[in-house]
Parts: C-alpha cells; structure tokens; sequence
C-alpha cells in the first residue's frame, strides 16, 4: 500500500514536470548574434559565395518597419547565376516578430510583383515559395531550394537552443 | 509517534499535489491559448513552438518564356538598313486598351546636361564606348550591332542579361574581357573606358519610387567614377515599351517617362551627360516603334539598335 502510494506520488510527480516543461513554452535563445547565426547557416546553402550583405539604402528601402529590430542581415546575389537570398532579423522581444514578419512578407511580395518571368525562369518557384519564419525572438525569410530551406532552419533552431 | 514514512497526510504529499494542480492548471491554459492562436493566425504548421508564415502563391510567370537567350537572340535576320537615317515604320500605330497616351507622358524639362544634336561623330566613336546596362543593352551582342558582333566586349550585363537598378552596384557583370564576373565599377577600373553609356531602370520603375531610384542610381555612377574618373558616362533614357508588352500595369511609358525625369536628375547631381534617346523611338502616342522590338514589347532588334546607336553617334560627347 506504501509502496503503490509513492508510485503514484512519483507519477504525478513526473506528470507535473513534464506538463511544466510543455507550459514552458519555447526556449530559444535571445542573444545569438546574427552574424553567428549566418556563419552556421551559410555552410548549408550551395550558392553562398554568390552572396553578398545588402547595405543600410537596401534595407531602408526594401524593409521600412523593421528598424526597431536590434539587427538586421539581408544576403542577397549578385551572381547572374542564381536567385538564393535570405535575411535574418533580431527583435528585441518576442513582440517584436510580428511587425518583422510583415515587413519581409510585404518584401516578398513586392518581389513577385515586379518578377518579369524572362530571366532565371528555373530560379524562380524559390521565389514563388519563399518563407517567412518566426524563430523565437528571430525573423527569417528564405529564398532557396526546398532542401535548403529545411536544411537552415533546422541549423538555426539548433543554434537557438 | 508520527510515522513519518507514511505519505498519506505529509507536507510532501500535499505539496505534489499542489504541483500536479498548478502543472494541470498550465496544461489547461497552453490548450486554449494554441486554440485560438491558431483562429488567427492560420499557421500552415506549428512545431517545435514557431509558427510557419508560408508566403501565399501570387503572381506566377503567365508566360514560360525560355532564358535569356531566345528572348534577346534575334527575331528575324532580314538585313537592316544600309543607312544610318532614323526610320520608323508605323506612326499611327494605335495605342492599346491601357494608359499611355500622350497626355499622362511625363516631359523632359530642359538641362545642359542633354547632350545635344552633334555632327556624326563616326563609328569609331561608337566603337569606344562600353554600354553598360540590363536587358535591353544586353541584346546589342546577340544582334551584332556593335565592333566584333556577338562577341563582342562593348556589353556590360550580368551572366543572366537582366539587372535591377536597387542591386546595380553590387551585381556582378560578366566582365567580357576575361569572362569573370565582377562588379561594374572593378570592369570600370581594369578598363578604364574612355566613354560609357548606362542604360537601367526598367526593371525598377514597377516598384522604385523616386527617392530610391535616384539613390541607388548616384550610387552605382559614383562608384564607376571613383573607379575610373577620366571615363565619360551617359546616361541614357530608359526605352518605351510597345503596345503589345504584355506587362503595361507594372511598366508603362507613363511610369518610364517619369523615371527618365529621375535619370536625368541622377545626370545632374553626378555631373555626367544624358542621352535623350528616348525621344526618337516613340511614336505620337508614345508607344515604342513596332518595328524596333523584337516581339515582347520591350526589347530591340538590330533595327531598334540602329536607331540607338545612330541617335548616339549624332548626340556625341563633346572632349
């Protein structure tokens, strides 16, 4: 009678620890800075060294509402080659991410408004299907292959964790 | 004396409880929070504690044009005129169902800048000029219309022969005297062109305003003129589509003949010349001469370029 007490005393026990740590929520890091973040993502993506850091202009015009982020990396090509592009952005909260997201949905879109359909026409379902990802405290948008994609998320949560 | 390894009534016992209570209580609430976030947001999955924002199908191409090759390669290979006078086919030609008239066209104030009408300055003249741009500059090599025909080394374009001004400066171009691809202001160093003509914004007046364009577009001449300051830059006016171009809402003449404003403001502000072009390839309607397009609406044939080029020779950058 003891012992089958204690049994259940530790099984509710264990209930209420696991029912805890689901309560607890994501449990991402905050402070990783992007650049860490780029370093162990770029490994993963086959056209990375056709990328190149857009400038303070690029992001001012392209991605309005998103200054209120604590950092901010767009890789964009500037290779003839290829359509691979990507952008990370810290917010300083979870918050934040919603404002950021927007702003690299509203990007996207733009992009696949002015898409002309001559150039590149095998590139363009990365495009066409890009992502936009909230990672904890992190906005991530993808322009890349499938695999690819997968590939860098999975590396980012790792990163977070 | 109390038996203290019976749980039945201990501190201990009751403190799992109240545990087991609060972690009930958390179960509870994380359900209904994930229920209705998932009424507003319409994640496409949830996992791991992120949400998915998939970016929603919109404009696919309507067309499956094939690369840059058969767009720009020529359309026909009837033998262009002999001459270097302007002709153009067809003055009538009647606008399409969309905007364009000549009434919402935007006109070229005047400026010292625009070069004006010279004597011809020859084709050796021509010959020393690197024409650096997008698409439409990209097409003077497949059509042959410059020193050494399709190979030549006077065309400065990417590998995949399009170029968007908010990207001009760090995109690489095919450099043609070795075939690597490097920006347009190293191919400026290590060439060192006595004379270049800049043509881009196409691509751009679909999504660029004003303060963007002409801010990318100061940056990419002074990046070429730090790179190589003895080189004289035109800027030329961005070309008119035609009637048939099949994407009039994104780019149309009214919007081009704004964003020429906007090239001769960079001209201005850089100190460089600007070719006027545009203003004899259009028609009274202000649609590009069907016969100087190779069929898309946008980009020339050998006999658009000829006019291009003639217009050149004879608006020519004074030493």
């Amino acid at each position: 009678m003891k012992a089958l007490t204690s049994l259940r005393a530790l099984a509710v026990l264990l209930l209420a620890a696991l029912a805890l740590a689901a309560c607890g929520g994501d449990n991402y890091k905050t402070d990783v800075p992007v650049a860490d973040l780029q370093s162990a993502l770029e490994p993963l993506i086959e056209h990375a060294d056709h990328l190149d850091t857009a400038d303070a202009d690029y992001l001012r015009f392209n991605f309005a509402g998103t200054d209120a982020a604590d950092e901010r990396l767009v890789r964009l090509p500037v290779s003839g080659t290829t359509l691979d592009e990507y952008g990370i952005f810290r917010a300083a909260s979870a918050d934040g991410t919603a404002a950021l997201a927007d702003a690299c949905e509203a990007y996207l879109q733009t992009r696949n408004d002015a898409w002309l359909g001559l150039y590149l026409v095998e590139e363009y379902p990365k495009l066409r299907d890009a992502e936009v990802k909230v990672i904890g405290n992190y906005v991530v948008y993808l322009i890349l292959s499938e695999d690819e994609k997968a590939a860098v998320i999975e590396k980012i949560e790792e990163t977070l964790k | 004396m109390k038996e203290y390894d019976s749980f039945d009534n201990t501190l201990f016992m009751k403190l799992i409880c109240v545990m087991a209570a609060i972690a009930l209580v958390c179960v509870v609430v994380f359900v209904i929070i994930g229920a209705v976030d998932s009424g507003t947001q319409t994640p496409e999955e949830t996992d791991n504690g992120y949400e998915t924002y998939l970016f929603p199908e919109t404009n696919a191409p309507t067309t499956t044009a094939a690369p840059t090759e058969t767009t720009a390669a020529p359309a026909d290979t009837t033998a262009a005129p002999d001459d270097t006078t302007v002709a153009h086919a067809d003055t009538t030609t009647a606008p399409a169902e969309t905007t364009a008239a000549v009434g919402s066209l935007t006109p070229l104030p005047a400026s010292s800048v625009i070069l004006a009408e010279t004597t011809d300055m020859s084709q050796s003249y021509i010959d020393e000029i690197i024409f650096f741009g997008d698409s439409t500059t990209y097409g003077m090599g497949p059509y042959a219309v410059l020193k050494d025909g399709k190979q030549t080394t006077q065309v400065w374009t990417p590998v995949n022969g399009t170029l968007t001004l908010d990207q001009a400066v760090k995109k690489k171009i095919k450099y043609p005297e070795t075939g690597e691809e490097i920006t347009a202001a190293e191919a400026a160093a290590a060439k060192l062109p006595k004379y270049m003509v800049i043509t881009l914004g196409v691509n751009g007046v679909s999504f660029m305003n004003e303060e963007q364009f002409i801010t990318e577009y100061v940056k990419l001449v002074q990046s070429i003129q730090a790179a190589s300051p003895s080189t004289k830059i035109m800027l030329q006016s961005i070309f008119p589509v035609a009637s048939n171009y099949e994407k009039l809402d994104a780019i149309n003449n009214e919007k081009i003949s704004l964003a020429n404003t906007w090239v001769l403001k960079v001209a201005e502000q850089c100190g460089v010349k600007y070719l006027d072009t545009a203003s004899v390839l259009h028609d009274t309607d202000g649609w590009l001469f069907a016969s100087f397009q190779n069929g898309d609406g946008m980009h020339f044939n050998a006999d658009g370029y000829k006019v291009v080029l003639d217009y050149i020779r004879t608006h020519g950058y004074a030493e």
